[in-house]
């Protein structure tokens, strides 16, 4: 098939012009405010809540506790609507308060008087597991295992001529979506309408029935406009999503909540901080024997999805290497810090991290070149992985050919300012696809439409547009397929009282399925359309052409506007539609032999980085990033960059400057003063090559782009750190203090500082 | 509280009205005005998604006091687009894929709107040190660079 080109998005007229409607943007007759009220300690049993004085306050309308939540409040060892007995980390919500204005919701939240006793608190996952710790849940802080065993790693180590023993540690990070989360519950004849934008609407329906005693078919949720994701709106939302229901029930009038950016911060999800402990044996020409690695992830105070980010990063975490003995653990442990949850990456960034700072301390401690080591050891067509699985359409050296090309890492800087150093750095990685066997369910979407009178197409899709470009890749699709030209095909909001449920949008998953499933449906339509005509023309049906908004024969005896056509079957057949299902192969993971296909497919990519440091301040400033990444296909190349490039920036925040800190349990990371994105004025050169090596084994051949771009960077800029400094960062972020400390360590460095000569 | 009477302009309407003078111009726009394009991110004047045009120079809104913008004039990004077109820097940002969820755009839009205004043909770094103040947490900031220097006049 020819390259695609570019399209514009659909979507973007909306949001230029400030008519895309947010959570925040909608207003009902009769709303009232949802003002959550917080314990601000780490840990706290609750004696006794006190709404009287509250009630009291001219608009507030009610004040609700767990007491009140009308269905199952808390499942084991997970979030509650509202903490009961006991708030387990100092987000936790205690009660709501329900007001006519915002500002008397948050006025009567304040007064509101809460009775408790502060218990022990827990904020190292290390201590968490030590004797006489704090339990958070049941008899044990053990949250999480997995294992991945390959071989044997002690005979491994036998083999090697060098052996090192690495520690690696990430930090606790924030998905940080421009737009707070928030949700309005409005209460119906029957059952609740709930506008939340959620990256799984269907997730968020199950949760909200379940917590409010509702059946599922009384939740109806229309998803807004969504102001970015990026693995966040997921556990939050339906907490957030339950207690606007209650509210909306308990008052019967419509109940608005939007977290401020501090409540984002005290309250919602972040992602897992690791730390890992990796032994690796080798050759001296290179080859890895042995790789033991050791991990722990703190998994905050619930549990929600850290069995399977702990998973994933299990199945990851030998980075993308051919290694015949290896012994994977890692666990997770409860704290009283924040919930871990899913962000951006889901457990492949931490083990990137660590995998591919490894990496170039082996090649050095070897002398070998960075990419030499990676080229000797890495995945080819056929490699087998830890869990034993047979990989295919693996396109790693494609992903290395690519970066030596276009990033000769040992390229010496030009033009280096007195009192800075300048280094590059490079990593790789193989990522899984979609969900995978760390899920139950069965991966697939479905993308339906139908075909109107007036030649138009109106598209109903489960997968979720959160920012990402997904609602566009299905309607590109549908437009080559029919023929038909874009700005025909209308994709509708999503509502879950017409899209059928295609699981949430995460783990990269968008494209793959619903772009697969667009297909299976644009062609369901197209064979309905030609079955007619072909009929009347007297033709085979696969003779007819769909093509610039025409269906027409070869030869143009017979053609007509696609309008025409479709009117024409409306006399023929009841309705023009397309159906269109698609799901993933099926994966499966056996836990007791710790093997399995654990993705149906896998994605590779390489990363270069250049740092430039000042020896003065300690700022790194990464002055240029390649991210080469395998997606498969093309559907939208401009597209396909940008959610390549915007990895990236979030990836180097992981790398520089983000980081989620606490003092006595309590968070100081409280708005963007102190939780430091990347702003304009960091952002470095990024190149993103979205690379078109072997297609993956699905019928538009793609694989998915959001994620992996997250994970490589911050070992690129670590490997360039080293390269510039000559010394090895081993724990996220590289702030300034933690460069500082390492440049005072070094005679060398200080000799430079004082403008001396470069070498 | 005692109400204040604020006189302005939103948009080319003249306005009058008795306000809380607590209240900031991002809530009077919002909650009052009904100009939800205009987005909240931070309310403390770090994100930049509030940004509208006061008197022609860039403000956060959420920051700005009702009484502050008595007798001032207010463009947001609702009249960006004038009579079915599309500002210059509009049509940029689409065909630069400068959008991705948007929630910065309106913000990023009058932070660059008022870049050009003072300075029609801003250098890269000018156009950063413009929209330095607005965050954008899923571009990656490319694409809404190349996406001002698109919409600069000269290149037209
Ligand atoms: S909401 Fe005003 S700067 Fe963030
Ligand atoms: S486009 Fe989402 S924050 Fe900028």
């Amino acid at each position: 098939m020819a390259k695609r080109k570019s399209v514009d998005r659909q979507d973007a007229y909306a949001k230029i012009t400030g008519k895309a409607k947010y959570v925040n943007d909608l207003f009902f007759p009769g709303m009232l405010y949802v003002q959550t009220v917080r314990i601000p300690v780490a840990h706290a049993r609750i004696k006794k809540i006190d709404g009287t004085e509250a009630l009291q306050l001219n608009g507030v309308v009610g004040v609700f506790t767990a007491q009140d939540v009308p269905g199952i409040n808390q499942r084991p060892k997970d979030r509650p609507v509202l903490a009961a007995h006991e708030t387990k980390y100092a987000g936790d919500g205690v009660a709501i308060v329900v007001a006519e204005t915002k500002e008397q919701a948050i006025l009567g939240a304040k007064l509101v008087r809460i009775d408790f006793e502060e218990l022990p608190y827990v904020m190292n996952p290390e201590d968490a597991l030590k004797e006489g710790a704090p339990i958070l849940h049941g008899e044990t802080n053990f949250a999480a295992s997995h294992q991945a065993i390959k071989g044997n790693v002690e005979a491994g180590f036998v083999e090697a001529d060098l052996i090192i023993e690495r520690e690696y540690t990430t930090q606790r990070a924030m998905h940080s979506a421009i737009e707070p989360d928030g949700a309005i519950a409005i209460p119906e004849a029957n059952g609740i309408l709930l506008y939340c934008p959620g990256k799984g609407p269907f997730n968020i329906k199950r949760a909200v029935a379940s917590h409010c005693g509702l059946h599922e078919n009384q939740v109806r949720v229309i998803q807004p406009a969504l102001g970015g994701v990026f693995g966040g709106k997921d556990s939050d939302i339906n907490v957030i999503g339950a207690r606007v229901t209650m509210a909306a029930m308990l008052t019967n009038r419509p109940c608005k909540m939007i977290w401020s950016r501090e409540e984002v911060l005290e309250e919602g999800t972040k992602r897992h901080p690791f730390k890992l402990h990796y032994k690796v044996g080798a050759k001296r020409d290179g080859k890895i024997t042995a790789m033991e690695i050791n991990g722990l992830a703190d998994v905050g105070a619930y549990l929600t999805k850290s069995a399977a980010t702990v998973w994933r990063a299990t199945v990851e975490a030998t980075g993308p290497y051919n290694i015949e003995n290896i012994f994977t653990r890692i666990e997770g442990a409860f704290t009283n810090n924040t919930v871990s949850d899913a962000v951006r990456g889901f457990g492949s960034p931490q083990v990137d991290f660590a995998s591919e700072s490894l990496m170039n301390e082996l090649a050095k401690e070897l002398g070998l070149d960075p990419l030499k080591i990676r080229r000797i050891n890495g995945f080819t067509e056929g490699s087998i992985t830890a869990t034993g699985q047979k990989l295919e359409c693996v396109n790693l050296m494609a992903c290395l050919d690519k970066l030596e090309e276009t990033f000769p890492v040992n390229k010496k800087p030009s033009d280096v300012p007195v009192g800075k150093v300048r280094g590059r750095g490079i990593s790789c990685i193989f990522r899984g696809e979609a969900m995978g066997a760390g899920f139950k369910e069965k991966d697939a979407a479905a993308v339906n439409f139908n075909v109107e009178k007036d030649g138009t197409i109106v598209v109903y899709s489960g997968i979720t547009e959160q920012g990402q470009g997904g609602s566009n890749v299905v309607l590109q699709i549908i437009s080559e397929t029919m023929g038909v030209n874009i700005e025909n095909i209308k994709m509708s909001p999503l509502d879950t009282a017409y899209v059928i449920d295609s699981g949430a949008t995460v783990g990269s998953r968008g494209t793959i399925t619903s772009g697969n499933a667009a297909l299976v449906a644009a062609n369901d339509a197209k064979m309905r359309i030609a079955t007619v005509l072909a009929e009347m023309w007297k033709v085979n049906p696969e003779m007819i052409i769909f093509l610039d908004n025409r269906v027409f024969i070869e030869d143009q005896t017979h053609c007509l506007s696609f309008k025409d056509a479709v009117n024409l079957c409306y006399t023929v057949i009841p309705g023009v539609y397309g159906h269109g299902w698609w799901s993933l192969p099926p994966v499966w993971w056996d836990f007791d032999s710790n093997s399995g296909e654990t993705y149906a497919s896998f994605n590779y990519g390489a990363c270069g980085a250049e740092v430039e440091i000042d020896l003065v301040s300690g700022k790194v400033e990464v002055t240029e990033v390649v991210a080469i990444h395998d997606v498969g296909r093309i559907i939208n190349e401009e597209e396909a960059k940008a959610q390549i490039a915007g990895g990236v920036s979030m990836a180097l925040g992981l790398a520089l400057s983000e980081t989620i800190a606490t003092k006595n349990g309590r968070l100081v990371t409280t708005n963007f003063d102190k939780y430091l994105l990347q702003t304009i004025m960091d952002s470095p050169n990024i190149t993103a090559i979205p690379l078109e090596a072997q297609p993956a084994n699905n019928p538009l051949g793609v694989k998915g782009v959001s994620e992996s771009s997250t994970a490589t960077v911050s070992p690129a800029v670590f490997n360039a750190i080293e390269n510039a400094l000559g010394i090895r960062l081993r724990n996220l972020p590289a702030d300034l203090e933690s460069v500082l400390a390492a440049i005072e360590t070094s005679e060398r460095l200080g000799y430079l500082k004082g403008g001396g000569i470069h070498e | 509280m005692n109400k204040i009477e604020i006189r302005l302009k939103v948009n080319d309407k003249e306005i009058c009205m008795n306000v809380d003078p607590t209240m900031t111009l991002l809530e009077l726009l919002r909650n009052k005005l009904l100009l939800t394009g205009t987005k909240e991110g931070c309310s403390t004047g770090e994100c930049g998604a509030c940004t509208v045009l006061m008197d022609g120079i860039a403000v956060n809104a959420c920051l700005v006091l009702v009484a502050q913008v008595n007798q001032s004039e207010i463009i947001t990004i609702e009249a960006l687009e004038q009579d079915g077109q599309l500002d210059r820097l509009q049509q940029s940002f689409i065909e630069n894929h400068a959008v991705q969820c948007g929630f910065c755009t309106p913000g990023m839009l009058m932070s660059a709107k008022a870049l050009l205004l003072k300075n029609p043909n801003p250098t890269e770094a000018e156009i950063k040190i413009g929209l330095s103040g607005n965050l954008c947490r899923c571009t990656g900031y490319g694409n809404i660079v190349k996406a001002v220097e698109g919409a600069i006049e000269s290149k037209h």
